[in-house]
């Protein structure tokens, strides 16, 4: 049997590897042969750490502290830990990652007496499935025409914000956007032409954020943007340049200018807001922001601190 | 010469099973409590020579008991039982002046060792 | 199939006696706390693994203990089944405050690293620590060998559920163990359960549990 045992572990399309409890390594399948480019004869018996110092870290070794010292099986997740060995990744996929996503097990092997002999773990290429899952939450998350988050996104994300906000005493800010008399702009070119604005506006804003911050379609031609860190004042300074922004916008119909501009509210968390006060605040500037002329930015007298 | 024993632990099992390992050869008479507010009013009725205490009980636990065991008497002989052989608590033990930990499970063999090493720091104080 | 789950005659007498649950109680007592010195140099923390009382029920009254179990609040649910002589599963519960301390206890994420899935996953791995530790010491203090399936994200079970499901007749053990890992912050409830099945072998090894000091 051990001879079927042994083409199994070199054929199958997971990587195997067999450790003593010093952490060298006593088998190398096939599969690890070809994704590491080590060649078995190169990597028995020595240290694992000679060939993948990067896996001597407190995370691996609390696993295989836990297989060893309780028979127990540890489970790495690709989630929490993206990959084990340093692989180059392989596959349709390969050009969206550095390494090739894992999902890893590290499990006891016992001799006939039930002494823990060896320590095994098992590497599984999960590269196309985060692929997919990370294209399926995007799609989930993001607005279709325009690229940035969708609502769903936003309102999950600003209870999240809001939240760490008050748990750390850290100031945060929204800014709600409006691109004014946007109907008649549809309604003077057309809805391509208006979908051209959208796209145009979104971009611009996205392009003076930081990566920190998160622009999301609020519905038709309202933007919201959660700016953690951020003081009331700094956002209101964020607000002013992207109402520049808008208004340096080049658009053009046909070969002639269209000139659009943009309404902005701003309001700043405050320790009494819910995630909806916090937007009704804005929501509310925003409206001040209309009535009084548009193209202004004005930010929440509320409670704001 | 009879030595007393009395065994703190609120498992009727754990107590029993110690009671199994002390030998049965008239040298000891052996008393039980079954917490460690129970074990401290024995300890004042009976003055054992040597008192086993488990650390994790209802009402008081064996670290509290341990404690006020030394109060009342700084020469009290304890040993402590527990499988939670933790630093932070062996340590603690140690503090409060335990004779011993004795690591869970026990076995006959452990037992008697320690009996004999208990016995023979009873001796040298006398 | 197991012969226990053909004949409901037998059902009586597979139930754990006072006396038997006492021994359980102290083998219990015994592993956990040679899991929480184990877990505690692992984790580099001290580690508090609480025993209180085992409870035979019927399985139908599982969905009851948990729910009894998960209380209000935020919770993750973190469910595993292990399988040796003894066999059944664990439900480790850790209220959503646990996430930070958990997070320090098993090395830096970053903060996008600690977006809602990469949570979830971090309770999930502290969940197999915790409840595999356990597990693996009980089976070594009574002489067996389990493995488990990877540790899964239980669905949240509705609290004021009041379907009544009728008794199944298979009687299993169920232990309910708070724990607490003190520098990090974080506490929970683990609630451990044997099978129906594997308790006439549960029985036969408490008694050579007992045996062994004659």
């Amino acid at each position: 049997m051990d001879e079927y045992y042994a083409q199994i572990f070199h054929t199958i399309d997971v990587g195997l590897v067999m450790l003593d409890k010093d952490l060298r390594v006593q088998q190398w399948s096939r599969w690890m042969e070809q994704h590491s480019s080590i060649p078995f004869h190169k990597i028995i018996g020595r240290p694992l750490f000679d060939f993948f110092p990067e896996l001597d870290h407190p995370r691996f070794l609390m696993n295989f502290k836990m297989v060893v010292k309780f028979g127990n099986s540890c489970f790495l997740s690709q989630k929490l830990n993206k990959y084990l060995f340093p692989f180059k990744p392989a596959g349709a996929f390969a050009g969206e990652f550095e390494y090739m996503q894992q999902s890893c097990a590290m499990f006891p092997l016992r001799d006939e007496k039930n002494a823990l002999k060896y320590i095994c773990i098992s590497v599984n290429d999960v590269t196309e499935t985060v692929a997919c899952e990370t294209r399926l939450v995007e799609m989930n998350v993001r607005d279709g025409l325009t690229g940035i988050y969708n609502r769903k996104f936003l309102e999950a994300k600003l209870t999240e914000e809001l939240d760490r906000s008050k748990r750390y005493g850290r100031a945060f800010s929204v800014i709600m956007i409006d691109i004014d008399h946007f109907k008649k702009v549809n309604d003077s070119y057309g809805h391509s032409f208006g979908d051209t604005v959208l796209k145009s506006t979104a971009s611009m804003l996205q392009s003076g954020l930081r990566t920190t911050d998160f622009l999301t379609r609020y519905g038709g031609e309202e933007f919201c943007c959660l700016l953690p860190e951020t003081e009331c004042s700094s956002a209101v300074i964020v607000a002013e340049r992207m109402r520049a922004n808008a208004e340096a916008l080049a658009l053009t119909h046909g070969g002639n200018p269209v000139n659009i501009s943009i309404s902005l509210g701003v309001a700043g968390a405050t320790a009494a807001d819910t995630p909806s006060a916090l937007i009704v605040r804005a929501d509310e500037a925003l409206y001040t922001a209309k009535k009084s002329g548009r193209n202004k930015v004005v930010a929440s007298q509320g409670r704001a601190a | 010469m009879t030595r007393k024993i009395l065994l703190v632990d609120d498992s009727p099992v754990a107590r029993k099973i110690l009671r199994k390992c002390i030998p049965e050869d008239g040298c000891f008479e052996i008393f039980e409590a079954s917490d460690g507010l129970d074990g401290l009013k024995k300890f004042e009725e009976i003055n054992p020579d040597i008192t086993f205490m488990d650390l994790t009980m209802p009402v008081m636990d064996g670290m509290e008991a341990l404690g006020e065991i030394k109060k009342r008497n700084k020469d009290a002989l304890v040993i402590i039982q527990t499988a939670d052989t933790q630093i932070k608590s062996v340590f603690m033990a140690m503090e409060l002046g335990a004779f011993m930990v004795l690591k869970k499970p026990i076995s006959k063999d452990s037992i008697k060792a320690v009996l004999k090493e208990a016995d023979g720091a009873l001796q040298t104080e006398r | 199939m197991s012969v226990f789950s053909m004949d409901i005659g037998t059902a009586q007498e597979v139930i754990l006696t006072g006396e038997e649950i006492d021994i359980f109680q102290e083998v219990m007592n015994i592993a956990f706390g040679q899991a929480s010195a184990d877990l505690a140099e692992i984790l580099d923390a001290f580690v508090v693994l609480n025993v209180p009382e085992v409870r035979m029920l019927d399985e139908s009254a599982l969905p009851d203990l948990i729910r009894e179990g998960a209380g209000p609040g935020a919770l993750s649910i973190i469910e595993q089944s292990y399988w040796g002589k003894l066999s059944g599963k664990t439900v480790l519960f850790f209220p959503a405050s646990a996430r930070e301390g958990l997070a320090r206890l098993f090395g830096e994420f970053s903060r996008e690293d600690a977006l809602a899935c990469a949570e979830k996953e971090i309770f999930l791995e502290a969940g197999n620590f915790i409840a595999g530790g356990c597990i693996a010491r009980l089976a070594n203090c009574l002489d067996d060998l389990v493995t488990y399936t990877a540790p899964r994200s239980a669905e949240i079970l509705e609290r004021n559920a009041d379907k009544k499901t009728s008794p199944t007749l298979r009687r299993i053990a169920a232990v309910k163990i708070p724990f607490s890992i003190d520098k990090h912050g974080v506490s929970g409830l683990l609630i451990l359960t044997a099978s129906h099945e594997s308790i006439p072998w549960l029985k036969t090894s408490l008694k050579r549990f007992m045996e062994q000091y004659g």
